[in-house]
């Protein structure tokens, strides 16, 4: 077993943030621009002190190093296995939260060094500071919690924190803030959406599915007894609980459910569509949401349960292990699918910040393969380490496609790639970076993405999901594609968008942070066959599965990964820089008959509208029906019309008996006597 | 002494206001103010100090009637902190606004707006307070009585016809539960629910004193359908629209979340301590109800254009919250029920505020279909909306996070523990998701239709009078406190922790 070192300091990692966004908050009422240096350097202590704490693990990895555990509140549980679950306040450092904070605080560390220059004098700076830097504080959270009520709420501060961000530019008057093409309609839902619009969407869609995580955790937090991540991993009282489900046949269905709100976060299929128009929020905040924050919070989630599920379910027994394959072989399905179906979307659509975003949801299925992955394989460490490698290359290369686009957006103050053309030319640092990124987006080696992604790849195909490896190759091939295609443009002759000729180098303060990121992508991806192996030992010490053994990468696969990433990334490049060509119109022209298939794509499969006319207008349907017609017509009508109409008859019919005639009077008293002695007599 | 001087200072204030001549406003709403929110910090003391059940007796025992005294537990704790805090912030809050509503009304008296508002609230805290059926009638009825003056009095619209309505309502619900009261008190004895020795709790006392079944089922759906009226339930809710939407907002933000959600502790105190092997035969129905007013509450919500209307349905929505937490009879959704009272007052009050403000700067604005991005021009009364909403959508950094987890955990223990099927589990945990899943739509789409996006219409909105606005604020930022000392509130039930046991023992 671990051994366990306790560190005060581990907690001021999340908490100097928390502090930061409340300074940042309340400062910028006086002095807006100065909330943007709080919010920095609150993100760089937390930062500085990521790097302690990941030595610490480096030394010893069996380690975990956690704070002082302070009790927060106790409920009793009269009856239960455990009489009282106790919450407490404390941070968990092992391989895998130490990682991943350090990706999180580093990489948010230089979105915000550029944001400090992107947002300087919006109208909503001090705002964009206060969120941004709770956003930040919030994933730490879920990252180093140790408690899983803590776990939530930093998982519900997310969603907060990408509500606010996402609507950032609230006032709606800006299209270029906008996401979709003005008067576009499919099915006649308007895919042209604004800022505040898609605030709600992703909250309510994030939100909602967050009551899964809710139902599942906390079950399992109540039925297992504790709220103490290690004390899950081995906890008799929730492979108890697991095998009450299994034996009831609910575990699968117990298991999805407390994982939609990671698939929600994360955009996978069918929960996906909000993180598509996100792209409202400064480019600052999608480089945010898609590499450090947010939609890695659902993969993280799953690196952090799955070997949960595996080793609670093995101790549950056999019934247990086969529903928990299930689960496993249903988020791989679902992760398979948006990556392929994501891809189809980037392919045709024509905004940068778009492409990127149908992109990382995308990147995110291979994850979600790879972690799913890790239940249906003999050595489950493999998944994780897969899974979690993308997490990272993806994360730095991410950060960097989206920060260039903010200043791609910035100089030609359109949101479309083909006002981009000829950008290449003038902003040299900013479209090296891009073209860097994107190339480790294609995964072309030797860049970080592709030794991530084979490995994903790999592990899908060790699990034996043919169907679902086959559609990787397949997505990997539109991947290179698609990433190509967007920074291609930018290459491409500029005769008709006047805007491009203005256009200069960003300053220094905004390439220097996606410079650094998009070279740490080089360099990591020369590294990465050194470390691989120490990375897995890392990462897998303190969990409760087996260590591998070691990584050895097919080179079968590999070399199919090279040609695939190669073959369409050379197309591309063909196509868009050595011939200059818009090759869709070209194609569209030739053969009309794909006019419906471009239509299909760039509707984004018309999901969108399917979901507008499915959920919203049946919903709108209900509440007008029942406001309009069921609340007035039945129940207010009933109380305040029907019910006292009856009351005023009744009462009409007892007035009309008292007319003051004596003789009426005597009748009515002899038959009322007459009654009571028939009563009496017991005739009646 | 100290529960009673959280009642008696209020009220030296409430004389002291009715015996000095009108045109001390300003000192009327300090002196009403700082003395609730004495009584704010009393209980906030007791928060941190006490660990026991406190109570408090009055009067000795009265004989068939039983004791007089005020308790103090983890029970009502998070209700006294949130009537406290609220009814002295709103003190504040009504100065401008009642300036504007009595301007509007063509004039009005200070002196008998504070008076009525000061008794609501000390009421209100009586109720919270009370250890015995009779006295928690009596407070209620005083509760009951000065919310009409002040809905008749200062109320918009048709007032007289829907204090009224409210009048005649509410009195209903406290006829039926006085009746249950009767037949159960004169039956047992006495009227108490909590007595001043151990084990306290009456648990499990209208089984024995009742003989049979039949008669502590009658007892048991007259009191559940006058508190049921008073919550109020899905099909007694009609009168609640009308009141909280045409009261003078300071008293909206009083009547919604405060009194109302008072029936959910009548529950608690009477219902699941009195009767629980009662209250276990009811359990499903009482679930399928609080679902049904959960979705029927949020969905309504939608259709309202009115701001404060739309506010009331949302109160309806989420006292479907409290009871589903309350109904579920688990520690968890127990505890999340009384919490969620909190968060509810919290964040509903100063939803209120923020309607108030818009009508008060934007000239009786109410429709939501003519205001949109006032985000720009009142950006502190937005703050404190999002803080609201956020709060009774159970979010971060709101306390609402926890008391939502609390009544989740609580149903799906109860759905799991309970069911076996899996298509009833199925439906139910769909409908959970549909249920908690409106409160963040309407939440997020009315923020968005107030406060985001274009204006909708050319009526100039400012920033409302800087009392109104800050003291919102003030409010609002109170759920964020809350959440950070969550731990002590759920802490304070810990001693209950027997009470609870029984409650489960008899399943």
């Amino acid at each position: 077993m671990s051994s366990v070192e306790i560190v005060w300091w581990i907690d001021l990692i999340w908490i100097i943030p928390f502090i930061g966004a409340a300074l940042a908050g309340l400062v910028g009422v006086f002095n807006k621009r100065f909330s943007g240096f709080i919010g920095v350097s609150s993100i760089f202590v937390s930062a500085l002190l990521t790097i302690p704490s990941l030595l610490m693990i480096i030394h010893d990895p069996s380690k975990i190093i956690v704070s002082p555990q302070r009790e927060w509140f106790v409920i009793d549980m009269p009856l239960a296995n455990t009489p009282q679950l106790v919450f407490r306040v404390g941070s968990y450092v092992d391989g895998l939260s130490a990682i991943m904070a350090l990706m999180v605080a580093w990489v948010s560390l230089l979105i915000s060094i550029y944001s400090l220059k992107y947002m300087e004098g919006d109208y909503g700076e001090h705002r964009f500071w206060l969120f941004f830097t709770f956003f930040v504080g919030s994933m730490l959270l879920l990252v180093l919690s140790s408690d899983l009520l803590l776990f939530i709420i930093g998982w519900e501060g997310t969603s907060l924190a990408s509500y606010a961000l996402i609507g950032h530019w609230y006032r709606d008057d800006d299209e270029i803030t906008f996401v979709g093409d003005k008067d576009r309609k499919a099915f006649g839902k308007s895919m042209f959406f604004s800022p505040s619009h898609s605030g709600v969407r992703a909250i309510v869609m994030t939100g909602a599915a967050d009551i899964g995580l809710l139902i599942g955790v906390g079950s399992m937090i109540f039925f297992g007894g504790t709220s103490y991540i290690p004390d899950l991993y081995l906890s008799s009282s929730l492979a108890s609980f697991f095998r009450e489900l299994a034996s009831s046949g609910v575990l699968t269905l117990f298991l999805f459910i407390t994982t939609l709100g990671a698939l929600a976060k994360s955009a996978q299929f069918p929960l996906h569509e909000w993180l598509v128009t996100a792209m409202t929020g400064p480019a600052s905040v999608s480089a945010l949401i898609h590499a450090a924050t947010m939609v890695k919070a659902g993969v993280y989630f799953m690196l952090r349960f799955s070997p949960i599920f595996i080793s609670i379910s093995s101790l549950a027994g056999s019934l247990a292990v086969s529903q928990t394959r299930e689960y496993f072989i249903i988020i791989a399905v679902l992760g398979g699918f948006t990556a392929f179906l994501m891809a189809t979307m980037a392919v045709v659509s024509r905004e940068l910040k778009l492409i990127w975003a149908f992109s990382t949801a995308s990147q995110i299925g291979y994850m979600f393969v790879a972690v799913a992955s890790s239940g249906l394989i003999t050595e489950p460490g493999l998944g994780i380490v897969a899974g979690f490698s993308h997490l990272l290359s993806h994360a730095v290369f991410k950060a960097a496609l989206f920060l260039t686009a903010g200043a791609f957006i910035h100089v030609v103050h359109s949101r479309y790639i083909n006002d981009m053309k000829g950008l290449a030319s003038f902003m040299r640092i900013t479209v090296f970076s891009a073209y860097l990124a994107a190339l480790s987006l294609a995964a072309v080696p030797p860049l970080a993405g592709f030794w991530s992604k084979d490995l994903v790849v790999e592990t899908a195909g060790i699990a034996g999901l043919s169907l679902i490896y086959v559609l990787l190759l397949f997505t990997a091939f539109l991947t290179g594609f698609y990433s190509l295609r967007a920074v291609g443009y930018l290459f491409m002759s500029s005769k008709e968008s006047s805007h491009v000729h203005e256009a200069h180098e960003a300053s220094p303060v905004m390439y220097i942070p996606y410079l650094i990121l998009a070279l740490s992508s080089l360099v990591i991806g020369f590294v990465w066959w050194f470390y691989i192996n120490d990375f897995a030992e890392i990462v897998l010490a303190a969990l409760p599965i087996e260590t591998l053994h070691e990584i050895h990468m097919d080179p079968m696969v590999m070399y199919m990964s090279i040609v695939i990433a190669l073959v369409s990334a050379f197309s591309s490049i063909y196509i868009y820089q050595f011939s200059k060509k818009e090759i869709y119109p070209v194609i569209l022209s030739k053969a009309p008959s794909l006019e419906f298939l471009h239509r299909f794509l760039y509707d984004r499969w018309f999901i969108n509208s399917i979901y507008y006319i499915v959920f919203v207008d049946s919903f709108t349907e209900l509440y007008k029906t029942l406001g309009r017609y069921f609340e007035h017509l039945v129940i207010d009508n009933f109380y305040h019309s029907i019910l006292t109409r009856f009351a005023s008859v009744v009462s009409r019919g007892f007035r009309s008996i008292q007319i003051g005639f004596i003789n009426i009077y005597l009748i009515a008293l002899i038959i009322g006597f007459l009654i009571m002695f028939l009563i009496g007599m017991g005739v009646i | 002494m100290i529960l009673l001087s959280t009642l008696l200072i209020p009220l030296i204030a409430i004389l002291i206001i009715s015996i000095f001549p009108e045109e001390n406003k300003k000192f009327f709403a300090y002196l009403l103010t700082g003395s609730l929110l004495y009584s704010f910090v009393v209980y906030m003391y007791m928060l941190f100090t006490y660990s026991t059940l406190y109570f408090e007796v009055l009067y000795g025992y009265v004989s068939s009637i039983g004791y007089f005294g005020l308790i103090y537990d983890g029970f009502n704790a998070p209700f006294l902190l949130g009537i406290a805090l609220v009814s002295s912030i709103v003190g504040l809050y009504s100065l401008p606004y009642m300036e504007h509503r009595f301007h509007e009304l063509g004039g009005g008296s200070w002196r008998s707006y504070y008076v009525n508002y000061g008794l609501f609230s000390v009421s209100m805290l009586g109720v919270a307070l009370s250890s015995n059926m009779i006295e928690f009638y009596i407070f209620l009825e005083i509760s009951l009585i000065t919310s009409f003056i002040l809905l008749a009095l200062y109320g918009y619209g048709d007032r007289i016809r829907i204090g009224i309505m409210y009048f005649i309502w509410t009195h209903v619900g406290a006829l039926l539960f006085l009746i249950g009261s009767f037949i159960y008190g004169l039956n047992a004895g006495s009227f108490d629910f909590i007595v001043p020795y151990k084990p306290y709790y009456m648990t499990g006392r209208g089984y024995e004193v009742l003989a049979p079944l039949g008669l502590q089922v009658i007892v048991f759906i007259l009191i559940f359908l006058g508190l049921m009226i008073k919550l109020p339930g899905f099909g007694f809710h009609i009168w609640l629209p009308y009141a909280h939407a045409e009261a003078p907002t300071p008293v909206s933000a009083l009547l919604s979340p405060n009194l109302i959600g008072l029936a959910a502790l009548g529950m608690l105190r009477i219902l699941v301590t009195l009767f629980p092997q009662i209250f276990y035969l009811m359990q499903n129905m009482i679930i399928v109800w609080a679902l049904i007013t959960m979705i029927y509450g949020g969905l309504v919500a939608l259709y309202q254009s009115d701001y404060k209307r739309f506010l009331a349905y949302s109160s309806i929505s989420q006292m479907g919250y409290i009871l589903l937490g309350l109904a579920t009879l688990t520690p968890a959704g127990v505890l999340g029920a009384v919490l969620h009272y909190l968060t509810h007052a919290l964040g509903k009050a100063s939803l209120f505020m923020t309607a108030g403000n818009i009508i008060i700067s934007g000239n009786e604005l109410r429709d939501i279909n003519k205001m949109g991005g006032l985000a720009s021009s009142m950006n502190k009364t937005a703050g404190s909306a999002l803080l609201g909403f956020l709060s009774i959508s159970g979010l971060p950094p709101t306390v609402g996070i926890i008391s939502k987890f609390l009544i989740v955990v609580g149903f799906a223990s109860y759905v799991i523990t309970g069911f076996s099927n899996i298509y009833l589990m199925a439906i139910l945990i769909l409908t959970a998701f549909i249920g908690f899943g409106l409160t963040l739509v309407y939440s997020f789409h009315t923020m968005r239709r107030i406060f985001f996006g274009l204006r909708r219409s050319d009526i100039e909105v400012s920033e409302a009078p800087s009392m109104a606005s800050l003291s919102t604020f003030v409010l609002a930022i109170f759920s964020i406190i809350f959440l950070i000392l969550a731990g002590y509130l759920i802490n304070q039930a810990h001693y209950s922790s027997d009470f609870m046991k029984i409650i489960l023992m008899m399943r």
